[in-house]
C-alpha cells in the first residue's frame, strides 16, 4: 500500500507541473493518429488562471492525456467570438474548430452557424441553455437546430442545467433526428445506478433518441456513481470522452474512465470510435 | 499531511459504490492511495449504515476515521438532538452534517463547540438557492463562535454565492469536496478570493476519485504554506487536533 501512495505521490509531482504546464516528455504518450483519443468538448478562453490563454495550453493538456485531436469551442460569452477562434487555431491542425451560438439573439444565431460552417470550416456546433439562459426546447432554438441538420454538423449541449433537463433534451432530439446530439453529462449527471428508483429518466430518453450520445468530461469521470450510469444507461456505443479543458483536467477524465475497467472495445468505442462516426472523420 | 472534512462510510451493496465493496477498511485503503491521514466521515443516507457504523469504524480506525453524527430529523427534533449529543459524548464524534433545516442542531453543536458542515451544491437558477444561502448566512451571524464548512463550496454554479460568504463571515469556511478533481479552477478561485486560510480539502470519498481531489489541489502550484492550509492546517485548527 505504501509503494502504491508513494508511486501515486510521485505521478502527482510529474502531472502536477502546473495547470498549464504539463510535462511535455509526456508528449510521446499520443498514439498514431487512428488510436489518439479525441475529446467531444474543450474551449479556448482568451485567459484562462488569469494569464493569457492559447491553443498551446490546450495542446499541452491534451499531450499529458494522450489526446489526439479535440472540438474545441469559443468561450461561453453571451455573443461567442467563432471568427476570433478560427483565426486563433489556424496553424494548430489538432484542435478542430466547432462553432458555439446563442439562439436567445434571435435569427442571428443560425446565421452564425451556417457562416461558421461554410466559411470558417467549423464541424460543429454547441448550445448553452445554461449560461445563455433560454430553455433548450424553446421555439427560438429551433432555427439553428435546423441549419445544423441542413448543414449536417452535430450538435453538444449542456445536460445538467435547469434548461437542459432530460424532457427537453427528448423534445429537441425527437423533433430532428437527422441531428446527432451530444449531452454533456457535467457535474450532476441526470443518470442513477440501475437501483435506484428516482433520477433515471435519460434512460428513457436515450431509448427514445438513438440520435442522442452522452459526453462524459473531468466533470462526470471522477464520480464513479455518475461515470458508470453514465455508461450503463448509454452503452459504450452512445457515450463519447471529453475533457471540459481547460477547465476540467483532460488527464483526470482519462483516468477516470480507466478506473472504470471498461474492456478494449468498450474504450475504443469511447475514448475515439463514437466521436469518429459522429463527426464524420476519417 | 492530507486531512479531508468529508467522506462517507458506506456499506457493500450501497448503489453508488457501482459494484465495488464499502466498509471502513475499504475506505482507508482509498485514504493510504491518495495519501489522506485522516477523514471526518459520516453515512451514506442510501445504505443501512447508522452513526454506531461510524463509531465501530472510528474504534477500528482510530487516527484515520474522524466521526461526523448524522442525524434523521424525522424522528423528531429532541430525538435527534439527543442522539447528536450521544454521538458526540459518548462515542467522541467531533462533526456534524446539517442541513440547515432546523437551529436546534446548531445550537447544540454551538454549545458543544462542535464544527458544522453543510452540503452547498449549486445551481444558481434554482429559486431556493439564495434563500438557502441566506439561512447559512443567518446561522454564521447568530453563533460566530462556530466552525461552518459549506462543504462542495456552492459548486457548480453557486461558487461566487459561497465565496462572497465566506469572505464575510470570519467563521465560514469552503470545503473542497469534489471542485478539485473536477475544475481545479474553482478551487485557486477561492483560495485567491477568500485566502487559503478559509480554504478545506474534502475527497468525497469513495463517491469521487480521491486520488484526483488530491491530484488537483497539488497541480494548482498555490505555494507550500496555502497548500499546507488547505490539505491539513486549517483542519487542524478547525477541528482542534493540535
Amino acid at each position: 500500500m505504501v509503494k502504491r501512495r508513494d508511486f501515486l505521490k510521485s505521478a502527482a509531482a510529474v502531472a502536477g507541473a502546473g495547470l498549464l504546464r504539463p510535462v511535455s516528455a509526456l508528449a510521446s504518450r499520443i498514439p498514431p493518429d487512428d488510436q489518439a483519443i479525441l475529446d467531444f468538448e474543450t474551449f479556448l478562453p482568451q485567459e484562462f488562471d488569469g494569464k493569457p490563454f492559447g491553443p498551446e495550453g490546450l495542446e499541452a493538456l491534451a499531450d499529458e492525456a494522450g489526446v489526439g485531436r479535440f472540438f474545441v469551442f469559443p468561450e461561453t460569452t453571451p455573443r461567442p467570438d467563432n471568427p476570433g477562434l478560427a483565426k486563433r487555431i489556424k496553424s494548430h491542425p489538432r484542435l478542430v474548430g466547432c462553432a458555439s451560438v446563442n439562439p436567445a439573439l434571435g435569427g442571428e444565431a443560425a446565421r452564425e452557424l451556417e457562416t461558421s460552417v461554410k466559411d470558417l470550416g467549423f464541424r460543429g456546433v454547441r448550445l448553452s441553455p445554461t449560461l445563455h439562459h433560454y430553455p433548450l426546447d424553446a421555439e427560438i432554438v429551433l432555427p439553428v437546430l435546423a441549419k445544423a441538420r441542413d448543414l449536417r454538423v452535430p450538435v453538444t449541449l449542456d445536460g445538467d442545467s435547469e434548461n437542459a433537463k432530460p424532457a427537453q433534451i427528448a423534445a429537441v432530439a425527437l423533433k430532428f433526428p437527422e441531428v446527432a446530439f451530444i449531452m454533456d453529462m457535467g457535474f450532476r449527471a441526470p443518470v442513477r445506478p440501475p437501483e435506484i428508483e428516482f433520477g433515471n429518466e435519460m434512460r428513457e430518453v436515450v431509448k427514445k433518441c438513438p440520435n442522442l450520445h452522452l459526453g462524459l468530461t473531468a466533470l462526470t469521470a471522477c464520480q464513479p456513481a455518475y461515470l458508470m450510469s453514465t455508461i450503463w444507461t448509454g452503452g459504450p456505443e452512445r457515450v463519447v470522452f471529453g475533457s471540459y479543458a481547460p477547465s476540467g483536467i483532460p488527464l483526470f477524465a482519462v483516468k477516470g474512465l480507466k478506473w472504470a475497467g471498461l474492456d478494449s472495445r468498450a474504450e475504443a468505442l469511447i475514448f475515439r470510435e463514437n466521436l469518429k462516426k459522429i463527426y464524420r472523420l476519417g | 499531511m492530507i486531512y479531508c472534512c468529508e467522506s462517507y462510510l458506506s456499506l457493500t451493496g450501497n448503489p453508488y459504490l457501482v459494484g465495488r465493496p464499502g466498509g471502513a477498511d475499504e475506505l482507508v485503503k482509498i485514504f493510504d492511495e491518495a495519501g489522506i491521514q485522516a477523514a471526518m466521515t459520516l453515512i451514506s443516507s442510501a445504505d443501512a449504515a447508522t452513526n454506531r457504523t461510524v463509531w465501530e469504524a472510528m474504534k477500528k480506525h482510530p487516527t484515520r476515521i474522524f466521526g461526523m453524527c448524522l442525524v434523521n430529523s424525522r424522528q423528531g427534533m429532541k430525538a435527534a438532538v439527543d442522539e447528536f449529543r450521544m454521538t458526540v459524548k459518548d462515542w467522541g464524534f467531533t462533526g456534524l452534517k446539517h442541513g440547515a433545516e432546523s437551529d436546534d442542531l446548531v445550537a447544540a453543536a454551538d454549545e458543544m463547540g462542535i464544527p458544522v458542515t453543510i452540503h452547498t451544491g449549486g445551481e444558481s437558477w434554482a429559486p431556493q438557492t439564495k434563500t438557502f444561502y441566506a439561512k447559512i448566512e443567518e446561522m454564521a451571524i447568530k453563533y460566530p463562535k462556530l466552525p461552518i464548512i459549506m462543504e462542495h463550496m456552492g459548486y457548480r454554479y453557486a461558487v461566487d454565492l459561497a465565496i462572497e460568504l465566506a469572505k464575510k463571515y470570519p467563521n465560514l469556511y469552503l470545503g473542497t469536496t469534489i471542485p478539485p478533481a473536477c475544475e481545479p479552477i474553482y478551487v485557486k478561485k477561492a483560495v485567491r478570493e477568500v485566502g487559503a486560510e478559509k480554504v478545506v480539502f474534502g475527497s468525497n470519498s469513495p463517491f469521487a476519485l480521491a486520488t484526483l481531489g488530491v491530484e488537483g489541489i497539488r497541480r494548482l502550484k498555490l505555494g507550500k504554506e496555502d497548500e499546507r492550509l488547505v490539505f491539513s492546517g486549517n483542519f487542524e485548527r478547525i477541528y482542534r487536533l493540535k
